[in-house]
């Protein structure tokens, strides 16, 4: 699979603080992987010094794929209206035009939201905007920071579907995540946990968790990436979904 | 090449016009020119150097207010989709010649207009084409230096409005204070003095050099303006 992020030796320092030392990485098409770490062991600079949004002290960053990143904290120009900023936006990464109105439907949103400007929007709904922006087919190298705060349960499953596709059509993603949603739902091929400074494989989750998938009675699907198939019910369960085994 | 810069173009024009950012500065510059040219009979060289001048501290004033309207999180997304900080520069660079362009226009046509208007007084004696010539020059190379400053102190370098505003009205007045020991070197100012003593009707040396200094001057600007956002990112 072709490497779509390459990092090697990277080392980041904030004023005299060392934030990131001697971290290699590479993420190849289809993956996703997890930067997992407490708060503060520099998840978010690692990403932003992946991203290209600035340099890492020592070491390179070679992205040989167009990227798309989205922030923690998502806001926009109070009176760009929606629309506009994402046809703006697809112009300025040099991409042909997107239906938004489909995409915006498909995110569980009215298309009139794309008339609206970013002021009037809530902000999960803004978070949708920027989240449909960076996962419409076109970027091979999606990094998220939290994408799955802020968004409610449909929200969750909306943004597992769309990285799903992404990752099939062979984009890469590579996020952190508090909230557990991405572990759950995506096939995390590779946990990387910052400490310290240093960036270790986490042992426990080198091999991607199988998907397993269920057609809810509305049609939709749910998705999970669940190790032991057979631990599925209690996984459910405890998300709070009823499960009707239909029946004897 | 043409298609990229078109493209920058469209995303600034979205953010100056949605936000109205520009607004107060663009309310300044036409202020300016019906202020200069409120008086009659003014001299060509001197009243286009002071204008270049002003259109230094205007450029500056215009870019720093659209790159303040843009906010931090929309600002990120942006330069990714650029391509990191060598495609945001490009971003800037656009806004960049584009405000001087449009300072350029206004301050040098304002007077030709009048002129062709019946004003035939704003200027005595008239001035020729190598008079408009120089005129244009000087005011793209000084727009493009204030420009090129307040990208500097834009964020992510600066994130506070009131550090920004103060760095840039320092810097100004530094370039000013340092430019009568530089001579023809000294950029915006030495522009507007090498206008001044020029004779009418003629390029000179010295005018030629001031309008490089200020290129220079711009580029450094541009090029440190990439590398702090690279530490400070």
């Amino acid at each position: 699979m072709p490497v779509v992020i390459d990092a090697s030796a990277v080392t980041v320092r904030r004023g005299r603080r060392l934030v990131l030392s001697d971290v290699s990485l590479a993420v190849e098409a289809g993956q996703v992987v997890h930067l997992a770490g407490a708060n503060g062991s520099g998840k978010t600079s690692l990403l932003r010094v992946l991203a290209g949004l600035s340099a890492p002290r020592v070491g390179t960053v070679r992205r040989p794929a167009r990227c798309a990143f989205v922030g923690e904290k998502v806001t926009l120009a109070g009176t760009v209206r929606a629309g506009e900023w994402l046809t703006v936006m697809r112009g300025l990464r040099g991409l042909p035009a997107a239906d938004w109105r489909a995409a915006v439907r498909d995110a569980g949103l009215e298309p009139s939201v794309l008339s609206l400007p970013a002021a009037r929007h809530s902000k999960g709904m803004l978070q949708r905007l920027t989240l449909i922006e960076a996962t419409e087919p076109g970027c091979d190298a999606l990094l998220l920071d939290e994408p799955f705060v802020g968004l409610d349960a449909a929200g969750h499953e909306w943004l597992v579907r769309r990285l799903l596709s992404r990752l099939a059509a062979g984009a890469a993603v590579l996020l952190t995540d508090h909230s557990g949603a991405a572990i759950q739902r995506l096939p995390v091929a590779a946990v990387l946990r910052l400490d310290g400074g240093r960036c270790t494989l986490d042992a426990g989750a080198t091999a991607p968790a199988p998907l397993l998938h269920t057609t809810l009675p509305d049609g939709q699907t749910l998705t999970r990436a669940i190790a032991d198939p057979s631990r599925a019910h209690h996984i459910l369960l405890a998300e709070g979904w009823q499960i009707d085994d239909g029946p004897a | 090449m043409i298609a990229r810069v078109a493209r920058r173009a469209r995303y600034v024009a979205l953010l100056a016009l949605r936000t109205r950012a520009p607004l107060a500065p663009l309310t300044a510059t036409v202020l300016a020119a019906i202020g200069v040219y409120a008086y009659p009979r003014s001299g060509v060289g001197e009243t286009w150097g002071l204008t270049a001048l002003m259109a230094c501290a205007l450029s500056a004033w215009l870019v720093g207010a659209v790159l303040a309207a843009e906010p931090v999180a929309q600002a990120d997304i942006a330069t990714v989709a650029l391509g990191g900080r060598h495609g945001r520069t490009g971003l800037d660079a656009t806004l960049v010649v584009l405000v001087a362009a449009g300072q350029a226009a206004w301050l040098v046509s304002y007077p030709l207009v009048a002129r062709r208007l019946g004003y035939t007084d704003v200027f005595v004696p008239p001035p020729r084409a190598v008079d408009v010539f120089v005129a244009v020059l000087a005011h793209l190379c000084c727009a493009l230096a204030g420009g090129s400053l307040a990208v500097l102190f834009a964020p992510p370098r600066l994130a506070r409005r009131a550090s920004a505003a103060a760095a840039v009205m320092a810097s100004l007045l530094a370039i000013v204070a340092v430019s009568r020991p530089l001579g023809a070197l000294g950029g915006p100012a030495a522009v507007a003095a090498a206008l001044t003593d020029a004779r009418l009707h003629t390029i000179t040396t010295r005018e030629l050099i001031a309008c490089t200094s200020c290129l220079v001057l711009a580029t450094a600007l541009t090029i440190a303006a990439m590398h702090w956002a690279n530490t400070r990112g």
